[in-house]
């Protein structure tokens, strides 16, 4: 474990002057100027570091002389490319003590290559080996040298070279990148002390790439591994600038939809909030109803707030000073639900048992919602009917009828339709209860409406005015698609409150929600070729697998299903080897 | 320029095997045959030359724009991030190339580099893409490609002169050399077979064929290596 009295190293890359001087006032220990710093401030991969796009070399030389040079106090580091056969080390090194810097590194560095080309570099002479001979050159030339390493033997190799600072590179960063690493963070700490072992302690050790994305990610490495800092490059200026830019501008992209947002009326909780012309409507015939006596029926998606609207029918009634009651229909079981429903004689529930009113007695002059109607068994739409039909209630045991004035009221999935055409619910109750209909439209097709209602949820949740969403936050509220409907937004402003601890709920606290993914741009990653219409004889087939795998039997055999000795023999078979 | 040297516009009417060769030697103003400049090649060995895609020593694309091609052959980085390819193929074509070539390339990158440079992306089936496009603006296009599955990509996207290199020979004995170009033939027969309006051109050196003898194989032509000193 990394020794928690010693201070964590941080070095960062930097492609441009405004990262080097960030990451300069920020502290950092070293500064790396790198071509993959250079791809990345202008918008281009890092991997694009090891291709002829750019002479790597000069043009580390060339950006850090006119943005970097003079303008920071850390020590800056130049990454430098030694693949070139023609490149002459002396002269090199000379170059990066001209233009002031404290040492050099290995960057792009072979050991990030794997395959036949790092196979056929490190056979010329212009692999890793020669990264080591230009840390030499660099010492003997009072340099120092922040090195690269992939594997032991190169860490213990750069360390006999002299080098000053040693990091395990795990390979690129991976995660949003599109790179894809390996490693977990445990298993990345692992490799690094795994690296790193036989160093004496007194050589600085870092580590970067691979899983690590964030600091608190380069954190749980340090203290689970050796490795005394991180070399932060992607985490530093691709990751956290995409993210915050994309932060920003989506805050920028959404006011125009935010300026048609308006804070309906405030009614005393008579309306269902929203501005929507959707909801406006439904309020409308709210309104209208609230006078009605006849049986309601109101009818939406989970979520969408049908219980509210039929308990607002009522606060708008006449009847609004009498008891409402309110029958959870999925919840009545067959028999206890009769009673709760219409009550006992006594003694006819149970033995001794006074006589009880049920529920919808109980309502008499006010109101009875029905909630989820469409969830009662066919024994309690058959009582629910009667009642429906003449307003008479006939208590469980008792040959007496009861009249009440009660308001029916219902909810129902859109599904009752459904159960309806079915016979699984009683065509005869669904006319019944459906004399009006109101129907609650699902919040995507009102997403007008989150802006308001997530504001409102937020004051009612913390009675604290000063808690708002970032307008990229709710840019993101808006882009989802809340298949739980209002419920759902609830239970979402509720999480970021406790996510924001008290701050400005933004993005990062609602990342849980599952937007619709982006159109991918990128090009496929590489991995084995869609299948192809090629015309299969086993000779082709052979002929293919042998050259995917660089003329190497064995693994070609494996691919194919077959013994080395067998795919040899149908080498000589198809005359493949004359 | 198309009319000086009708030649370069149109190598494939003719039924034999054609020659071209490819080198970091600028193109000349008239050769007998037709040329690839490839300048990032310059100074590597036919072996190093398969590394050339993993030296970042120079701007292909820039030096070979800025060079006149006097009707030969441009070799290009699809990869590049900068700029727009649009604007690149109408240099080359203002600079007198009359064709195009992915070469560097990635067809060569194998493992976790293979998966790496694809997010660039660089893939051989963007390489293709980009030969397409190149096409599209009245270039001719050689696409190299190293397995059957991107030979059939190189198709898929309307390439029909395809370069099947041989791939990175690190070590290999004479019953490796003839195992390789027995299982070559075997893929160039059938690439053909795929598609019957395609033409399969070989690339080879002086070392390659010392090695493995890579202009024996019956092919529509051969792209030859030429080394360059610095």
């Amino acid at each position: 474990m990394s020794d928690a009295e010693s201070p964590f190293l941080f070095g960062a890359v930097v492609g441009s002057g405004m990262t080097a001087q960030v990451a300069d006032r920020s502290g950092a220990d070293y500064l790396l100027a790198l071509n993959a710093g250079r791809f990345r401030v202008q918008g281009a991969s890092s991997l694009a570091s090891f291709l002829p796009i750019r002479h790597a070399n000069d043009w580390v030389f060339e950006f850090t002389e006119r943005e970097i040079r003079g303008r920071v106090s850390a020590p800056v580091f130049a990454g430098l490319s030694v693949s070139d056969p023609l490149l002459d080390l002396k002269d090199l090194v000379d170059r990066v003590r001209g233009h002031g810097f404290q040492g050099v590194c290995n960057f792009p560095s072979n050991a990030l290559v794997g395959g036949r080309i790092h196979a056929l570099l490190e056979a010329e002479g212009l692999g890793f080996s020669r990264e080591i001979a230009l840390v030499e050159e660099a010492r003997k030339a009072g340099l120092d040298a922040l090195v690269y390493v992939a594997t032991n033997q190169q860490a213990l190799d750069m360390y006999a070279a002299g080098a000053t600072t040693i990091c395990v590179n795990m390979g690129f960063t991976a995660g949003p990148t599109g790179v894809s690493s390996e490693l977990s963070l445990s298993s990345a700490a692992q490799v690094i002390d795994a690296v790193l072992e036989g160093l004496p302690p007194d050589i600085p050790t870092l580590c970067s790439g691979g899983p690590i994305i964030s600091p608190e990610d380069a954190m749980t490495v340090w203290r689970n591994s050796t490795v005394q800092g991180y070399i932060s490059g992607s985490s530093l200026d691709r990751l956290p600038i995409e993210q915050t830019l994309e932060e920003v501008a989506s805050g920028f992209r959404v006011i125009s939809r935010l300026s048609n947002t308006t804070k309906s009326a405030d009614e005393a909780g008579l309306r269902l909030l929203g501005s929507s012309a959707a909801i406006q409507a439904v309020n409308r015939d709210l309104e209208e109803l609230a006078a009605e006596r006849a049986p309601v029926l109101v009818m939406g998606e989970t979520g969408s707030g049908k219980t509210t609207a039929a308990r607002l029918l009522h606060k708008r009634s006449k009847r609004r000073n009498q008891r409402l009651s309110i029958i959870d229909c999925p919840g009545l079981e067959l028999e206890s639900g009769r009673v709760l429903l219409m009550g006992a004689a006594r003694g006819a529930a149970k033995s001794g048992q006074a006589s009880s009113r049920g529920a919808l007695e109980s309502a008499a002059r006010g109101a009875v919602i029905f909630d989820g109607i469409d969830a009662l068994s066919v024994d309690h739409q058959g009582q629910i009917l009667r009642f429906a039909e003449d307003g008479t209630v006939q208590r469980l045991g008792d040959p007496e009828a009861r009249s009440v004035s009660v308001r029916v009221i219902a909810t129902a999935g859109p599904d009752l339709l459904h159960a309806v055409a079915s016979g699984q619910f009683r065509r005869d109750l669904y006319y019944r209860l459906s004399t009006y209909q109101v129907e609650i439209p699902p919040l995507r097709d009102r997403i007008e409406d989150v802006v308001e209602l997530a504001d409102h949820f937020v004051s009612e949740a913390s009675g604290n005015a000063d808690i708002r969403f970032s307008n990229s936050a709710l840019k993101m509220l808006m882009d989802y698609h809340w298949p739980g409907n209002v419920r759902e937004l609830q239970n979402v402003v509720l999480r970021a409150i406790r996510r924001a601890k008290g701050s400005k709920i933004g993005r990062s606290h609602i990342e849980f929600l599952e937007l619709p993914a982006p159109q991918p741009t990128a090009v496929a990653a590489a991995g084995p070729a869609t299948p192809t219409a090629w015309p299969a004889s086993e000779k082709d087939w052979i002929a293919a697998a042998l050259a995917r795998h660089g003329w190497r039997r064995s693994e070609a055999a494996a691919e194919l299903g077959m013994s080395p000795r067998t795919l040899f023999n149908k080498i000589k078979k198809h005359q493949l080897d004359t | 320029m198309w009319n000086i040297i009708p030649i370069f516009a149109d190598f494939c009417y003719l039924s034999h095997m054609r020659l071209m060769t490819i080198g970091s030697t600028p193109p000349a103003r008239a050769t007998d045959t037709p040329h690839i400049y490839c300048p990032s090649l310059v100074g590597l060995s036919a072996r190093l030359a398969d590394a050339a895609f993993l030296m970042p020593r120079m701007d292909q694309n820039q030096q070979v724009k800025n060079a006149p091609g006097h009707g030969h052959w441009a070799a290009a980085i699809a990869a590049d991030p900068f700029g727009t390819t649009d604007a690149f193929f109408s240099a080359l074509t203002e600079a007198g190339y009359s064709g195009l070539v992915n070469w560097p390339s990635s067809i060569l990158l194998e493992g976790h580099t293979q998966q790496q440079i694809s997010t660039i992306p660089a893939t051989p089936a963007a390489e293709y893409a980009y030969l397409a496009q190149g096409q599209a603006k009245g270039l001719q296009s050689l696409a190299f490609f190293l397995t059957q599955d991107q030979a059939a990509e190189a198709q898929a996207a309307g390439l029909r002169d395809l370069v099947l290199h041989p791939g990175i020979l690190l070590d290999v004995d004479p019953a490796g050399a003839a195992m390789i170009r027995g299982a070559l033939a075997a893929m160039i027969a059938s690439v053909k077979q795929a598609q019957s309006d395609c033409r399969v051109w070989v690339y080879t050196s002086d070392w390659h064929d010392g090695l493995i003898g890579l202009s024996e194989l019956r092919c529509d032509g051969i792209i030859r290596f030429v080394e360059t000193p610095a």
